[in-house]
């Protein structure tokens, strides 16, 4: 940097008398955009539903499949003792009830294994049919180990 | 002797040399948003924090900044994930992180850092709203 900064000061030096400088256009140089790519979904500590269902019956019917979904979490941890984190899955559920999608959305736990069998533990759900509409949408998130 | 070249270099060089978290602005602590249950509603009442949209928009409004962060030697992806708190008057309060992906302790700083600026709004939450930020970088 110091090399760099005596060559241009060298450079800059006052030019011979016989040419007078002319006024330099100052120019901002382009802004740069870094290479590469930076994102993430936050997880947030509670569920969010969209469409016509009540938060507490989304609850309710995921209360009612968390023994199954914590057997997706446990499996993997007999393999990784150290295992833990947060999944966050988007699930959709159809007008009569049934889950029509599911998918991670985001995850700490970074266990494809452990997230594959979470989504279709959450799609093996019934939930009561909507009041309206033709979908609610859910993102859930999971915290293994689950909070006693 | 003219030395446009020189204040060019000179502010070029700071500007590299800053860490990114330094080109956010702090932000303005907010008013704390009080939580007062009505007994009377006869219901359930819980604090209702931040949503979705309002965390997602903060957090956006300052990863790209992360970029910034000198890549680490031999690292195509990094996978970090950070436990934040988020005070009730909308500022950071709390930086954790969970997963540091194998990536040197300054690499994950300096992300730790432009997100610590993040600009949350004010909520209900006394003790902190806590979000998990699983972010991912590739090169």
């Amino acid at each position: 940097m110091l090399v760099a900064l005596a060559i241009l000061t060298a450079c800059t030096a006052d030019p011979p008398a016989e040419s007078p400088p002319a006024p330099a256009p100052v120019t901002e140089p382009a802004p740069t955009k870094p290479a590469g790519s930076i994102g993430g979904e936050p997880i947030l500590p509670k569920p969010v539903v969209v469409g016509g269902i009540e938060n507490a019956a989304v609850e309710e019917v995921i209360g009612n499949h968390m023994a199954s979904i914590n057997a997706c979490f446990e499996a993997e941890r007999a393999k990784d003792p150290k295992l833990r984190g947060k999944v966050l899955v988007k699930f959709t559920i159809a007008r009569d009830g049934t889950v029509s999608g599911s998918s991670t959305r985001s995850t700490s736990l970074r266990n494809e294994t452990a997230e594959a069998c979470v989504n279709s533990a959450v799609t093996k759900a019934t939930f009561p049919a909507l009041q309206g509409g033709k979908v609610a949408i859910v993102q859930y998130p999971f915290v293994f180990p689950m909070p006693i | 002797m003219n030395s446009w070249p020189l204040v060019l270099l000179t502010f070029l060089v700071h500007a590299a040399l800053a860490a990114p978290a330094d080109n956010i602005q702090a932000p303005r602590p907010e008013p704390c948003i009080p939580f007062d249950p009505d007994p009377e509603e006869g219901q359930m009442i819980a604090p209702s924090g931040l949503s979705y949209p309002e965390v997602k928009e903060a957090l956006n409004g300052v990863i790209q900044h992360a970029l910034r962060c000198a890549r680490p030697k031999g690292f195509d992806a990094v996978h970090l994930t950070f436990d934040i708190t988020v005070g009730c008057d909308g500022v950071v309060s709390k930086m954790e992180t969970i997963d540091a992906g194998g990536a040197p302790d300054a690499y994950v700083q300096c992300v730790s850092d432009v997100i610590a600026k993040a600009d949350f709004p004010a909520h209900d939450f006394a003790d902190g709203f806590p979000v998990t930020y699983p972010v991912n970088v590739n090169w």
